[in-house]
């Protein structure tokens, strides 16, 4: 089997270095290279595979690439959205209690088996035990970047994989 | 203990003569209610196939395969207690010895025995009555060989129609006089009574249909008696001749003058048997023998024999139910019945003929639009007795079950005008026990509460009720109540798309396309609420394109998309995607195929041919995409879509220029079509296939359009699919040029692409459709709607602006920059990616290879196809 090289036009316009600077952020990409309500993939400065996005009213996030159900790196490419959620399961994260009303959070949407993730605290929003982990996320002179992690990964007790 | 007795005792053997439509509800019934499995069934029937449905027997010449109308699933048949003998004829019952004998000498001892053997059609005693070309309707094989006469006929004289006549103007008659014109043939009916259907319809329904019969070039003549078929020389028929001396013209003659039960057996055995036939049986179908019980149209029940196969049923449930130790008895059966005869609706309920003393009658009758409707009520107006319908039957299901119940409004409202005669009969509230549908005998109440049991869509409620599976006549009312019901439990009928559209697919569609809407954001602001999300995104990017969008990634619309159509290729399971060309009608040259095996080796590709004709590529990291692509591109070949909701591929035969058995070229035709349908996005995948004979080898009939070559063009067959439920594809035409068989298939796909719902492929559609085929016919062929302008129109403009998706992507630098692993490292490749080498190429690494590699027992490699080391084992590939 012959090896084909891994640069592709497509990449090549970017930017390479991912290295944090001194207080621990790292370059993701320009501003407007981040396209509302679509995920970009990118590394996180601890290295972690992480899932860019900013909504439509201009909000950034940034959680976990890897989808914990279907072990694969894939969150960036889901759609993103919103849903109506029962709110009947407190969040450990936010210590939030369960109100049994509803609400609407933001999510996108496992490209593979369609789980909705809470883009504000990486929960399944019908597991919140399952979750994507979270990362800090900023704009500054026209860049988005990345911080550190600020929640971890829950991991479901069925995988697909 | 129970056990015990219930082991020792030997299973009881129940034969049952005839495997027609009665002996199939039978054994249904017997099968699903003997739970501790007491009988042994053995079922004799003379035809050379399963029971199947008589009663569509028409359809046999629309086109339908004879298989489809088999009743009882391979299962049934399949049953260890359940034994069927086809092509095997009963000659003798011995009511001592309990046993019977076969045609072919093989004896079958019983200890119950059921006669459901029927009835004969009567061929009334004319002179010539048994010359070549008379023929009779009640089998498989009488169709079939009357099919072949004509078919005979047709070929022997091209320069002229196929002349035929049916004897006989009831409902047999006109169903065959239907055949006859399916068949190309011209035909007249004659009836002995003055006017058509007399047994259903009075002397005005009798001249409307008449009329409405007339306009489809059928000649009636009433009032008429027929003396003798003619031939001229030989034994063929070349005429007729009638009782007032007057001679015409035929090549075949039809006889549909009635049945007679096949009481033969029974008479013979010394069973009782009624005056003008039929085996004599008790309310619980006993015969004068109480081990034979008689069943269906043979026997004869409360002093008459039932023609129809409502009673036959109710028959064959009481029987099993004897058997099984019930008290159930016939309650009656009434007559009504719903048909549609030659494209003409008739019904006729109830007391159609005002024979209840003091009954009033409230008649409307329009020649102009061609219906004549009337109720038969009670002398204070207010109870239903009874109607007729001709021309317009459309309120029958809401009028039928309101027999013998007051009204609650003004009779007339039920019929003037047409369309408010339908809004009276379902606003009023069906009581529990009134019955909805007749063939199956399923109540008001039972649809009710098979929606409480938690039926959640009309699919359900037909399987868990049989409601409206039989003639179907019911299904209109069947759906009303099923959804006022659902409304009624709470269950919202909810058909919004989802929470931020709150209108299903189809409305959407023609809302946006009235509207003239280009973008999302302006669609969510006029019609929904919120950001969406990824039921309604993807399916208004679906809308868009298909209403000629532009290209799919386009500003705001590539937001919209899913996985797969965002970069125009298809996730599988480890987040790579596989990448497909298309190879029109799955014709390659030797010279495509090795850039596809080059591009394959040269990105370590798993490769497979697909069931669609065609190559699929797996194992394609998202950032290897535009490189791939540029290679298939650069060597002429475009996007399959492979990745969309739209046209996938045309399966093709090799057709006439190989094979020796092709009429057309097949293979040109797949071309064709598939080069006018890519790229057009639809509600779900789209697939056709293309077949050069009869043969059938592209399997035609399992796609949404199948193409079928005949002699003098293409048969065309729409609503088939494959996958979990397969469903064979419906005739829609015949004989189809070449231009007319693209003009079908493009309005048949735009109107599926403007009114399905999201993710519906045809056959469902088409399931649901009012009217079902008959009605896509009319939009298509006799332009019922007036869409047929606009249809074109959408087509036309569709193969006008097609483009080839990855061109575009290729020359688009914004776009391609969608094609990025991770946008801040352009050379780290997801390290998570890890392949095991099988059978000479690669497939994702499983969880369990995982380990077994950290164990050193397994050998992994990367996406780059190299040697990986995992837990700080070194790995070697096998070459
Ligand atoms: C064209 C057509 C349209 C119709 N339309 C309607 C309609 O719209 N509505 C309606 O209610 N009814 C309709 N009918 C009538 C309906 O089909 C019959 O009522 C129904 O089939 C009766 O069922 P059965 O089982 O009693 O008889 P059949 O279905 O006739 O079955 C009897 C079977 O027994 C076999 N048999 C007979 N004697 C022997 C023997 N000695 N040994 C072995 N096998 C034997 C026969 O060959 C046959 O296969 C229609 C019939 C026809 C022909």
């Amino acid at each position: 089997m012959s090896r084909p090289s891994t640069s592709t036009e497509s990449t090549s316009n970017v930017s390479v270095s991912n290295a944090p600077d001194l207080e621990g952020w790292t370059r993701a990409c320009d501003a407007d290279r981040l396209v509302p309500e679509r995920a970009v993939a990118a590394l996180a400065p601890d290295g972690a595979q992480v899932a860019v996005v900013r909504t439509a009213d201009g909000r950034l996030f940034a959680v976990g690439h890897h989808d914990p159900y279907a072990l694969a790196n894939v969150i960036a490419r889901g759609v993103v959205g919103t849903r109506t959620v029962a709110d009947e399961t407190a969040s450990e994260k936010t210590g939030q209690e369960a109100t049994g009303q509803e609400r609407v959070v933001d999510v996108i949407q496992s490209p593979l088996y369609k789980q909705a993730f809470d883009l504000a605290t990486g929960e399944d929003v019908e597991d919140r035990s399952v979750s994507l982990g979270t990362w800090a996320v900023r704009e500054r002179d026209g860049v988005i970047e990345l911080g550190e992690r600020t929640s971890e990964a829950g991991h479901p007790e069925r995988t697909t994989r | 203990m129970s056990e015990q007795i219930e082991q020792a005792r030997p299973r009881e053997r129940v034969v049952v003569i005839g495997a027609g439509m009665v002996a199939h509800r039978f054994v249904e019934a017997m099968r699903s209610r003997d739970d501790a499995g007491r009988f042994d069934i053995t079922v004799l029937g003379d035809e050379p196939r399963p029971p199947y449905d008589r009663v569509a027997l028409t359809s046999y010449f629309t086109g339908r395969d004879p298989e489809d109308l088999n009743l009882g699933g391979a299962e049934l048949w399949a049953d260890p207690r359940v034994t069927l003998a086809k092509r095997t004829e009963v000659t003798d019952v011995d009511r001592n010895a309990k046993v019977v004998t076969t045609a072919k000498g093989v004896r079958h001892p019983y200890d119950h025995l059921v006669l459901a053997t029927g009835s004969y059609a009567a061929v009334p005693p004319v002179k010539g009555n048994d010359l070549q070309g008379c023929f009779v309707y009640r089998t498989i094989d009488d169709v079939a060989a009357l099919r072949g006469y004509v078919e005979e006929l047709r070929a022997a004289h091209p320069e002229r129609p196929v002349r035929g006549a049916v004897v006989g103007g009831g409902l047999l008659g006109l169903e065959a006089a239907g055949a006859l014109q399916a068949l190309g043939a011209e035909s007249t009916v004659i009836e002995f009574a003055p006017r058509l259907m007399p047994l259903q319809v009075d002397d005005g329904g009798g001249q409307e249909l008449r009329r409405l019969i007339d306009n489809l070039g059928v000649e009636v003549r009433t009032g008429t008696a027929t003396q003798r078929v003619l031939a001229k020389r030989g034994r063929r028929v070349t005429g007729m001749e009638f009782a007032d001396g007057e001679k015409i013209d035929v090549d075949v003659v039809v006889f549909a003058t009635g049945v007679r039960p096949r009481d033969e057996l029974a008479r013979a055995a010394g069973l009782e048997v009624g005056e003008r036939g039929g085996v004599v049986v008790d309310d619980r179908c006993r015969t004068s023998d109480e081990s034979i019980h008689a069943i269906g149209e043979v026997a004869c029940i409360q002093g008459r024999v039932w023609g129809l196969v409502a009673p036959g049923y109710t028959m064959a449930e009481i029987a099993a139910d004897a058997l099984l130790g019930g008290e159930s008895s016939f309650p009656g059966a009434d007559t009504s019945t719903k048909l549609k005869l030659l494209g003409v609706d008739v019904a006729s309920f109830g007391d159609a003929f005002a024979t209840t003393p003091g009954a009033l009658e409230v008649v409307y009758s329009d020649s102009v639009t061609g219906s004549y409707k009337k109720l038969v009520v009670s002398d204070d107006a207010q109870t239903l007795l009874g109607g007729i319908l001709v021309g317009d039957a459309s309120a029958y299901a809401g009028l039928r079950p309101l027999v013998g119940r007051r009204l609650g409004a003004d009779p007339s409202s039920f019929i003037v005008p047409a369309g408010a005669g339908e809004g009276a009969a379902s606003s009023l509230e069906l009581p529990d026990d009134a019955a909805v549908c007749s063939c199956n005998n399923v109540s008001a109440g039972q649809i009710r509460s098979a929606v409480d049991d938690g039926a959640s869509n009309l699919a359900d409620v037909k399987s868990c009720t049989k409601a409206g599976t039989s003639c179907g006549s019911c299904l209109p009312i069947v759906k009303k109540l099923f959804e006022s019901h659902q409304e009624k439990a709470g269950i919202a009928v909810d058909r919004s798309l989802c929470e931020h559209i709150p209108m299903p697919r189809s409305e959407l569609f023609n809302a946006i396309k009235v509207a003239g809407l280009a973008t999302f954001s302006e669609i969510m602001e006029r019609f929904g609420t919120g950001r969406g999300c990824d039921i309604c995104k993807p399916t208004i990017a679906n809308i868009l394109a298909s209403l000629g969008g532009g290209h799919i990634l386009a500003g705001e619309q590539s937001t919209l998309q899913d996985s797969n159509d965002h970069v125009l290729a298809n996730l599988q399971k480890d987040g790579t995607y596989s990448v497909v060309p298309r190879i029109p009608g799955g014709e390659i040259t030797p010279d495509g195929l090795l850039v596809i095996a080059q591009v394959a080796k040269d990105f370590g590709l798993y490769t497979k041919i697909t069931g669609g004709q065609r190559i699929d590529l797996f194992g394609a990291r998202i950032d290897q995409l535009p490189a791939i692509w540029k290679r298939l591109v650069d060597a002429g070949f475009e996007s399959g879509h492979a990745y969309g909701k739209s046209l996938r591929t045309v399966k093709s035969c090799v057709g006439q220029s190989w094979c020796r058995y092709g009429v057309q070229d097949s293979v040109r035709m797949a071309i064709d079509l598939e080069l006018r349908y890519r790229g057009l996005r639809s509600p779900h995948k789209l697939k056709l296939g293309v077949s050069g004979c009869a043969r059938e080898c592209a399997e035609a009939r399992g796609k949404d359009a199948g193409v079928i070559a005949t002699e003098n063009g293409w048969n065309l067959y729409v609503g088939g699919n494959g996958g979990a439920t397969p469903k064979h594809a419906q005739l829609l035409a015949q004989d189809l040029s070449d231009a007319e068989l693209i003009t079908a298939i493009d309005r048949f796909f735009m109107y599926y692409v403007s009114t399905a719902e999201r993710l519906q492929r045809t056959a469902p559609w088409l399931e649901e459709l009012d009217g079902g085929i008959e009605r896509l016919r009319e939009v298509i062929f006799d332009d019922a709607l007036g869409l047929c302008d606009d249809l074109d129109a959408m087509m036309t403009h569709h193969v006008g602006a097609y483009a080839d998706e990855w061109r575009e992507v290729l020359e688009d630098p914004e776009k391609l920059a969608q094609f990025t692993g991770f946008v801040n490292d352009a050379t780290d490749a997801d390290p998570d990616l890890l392949y095991v080498v099988e059978r000479e190429q690669v497939r994702p690494a499983t969880a369990d290879d995982r380990a077994r590699a950290a164990a050193g027992e397994l050998d992994l490699v990367d996406s780059e196809r190299r040697p990986v080391m995992v837990a700080g084992s070194t790995l070697e590939v096998r070459a």
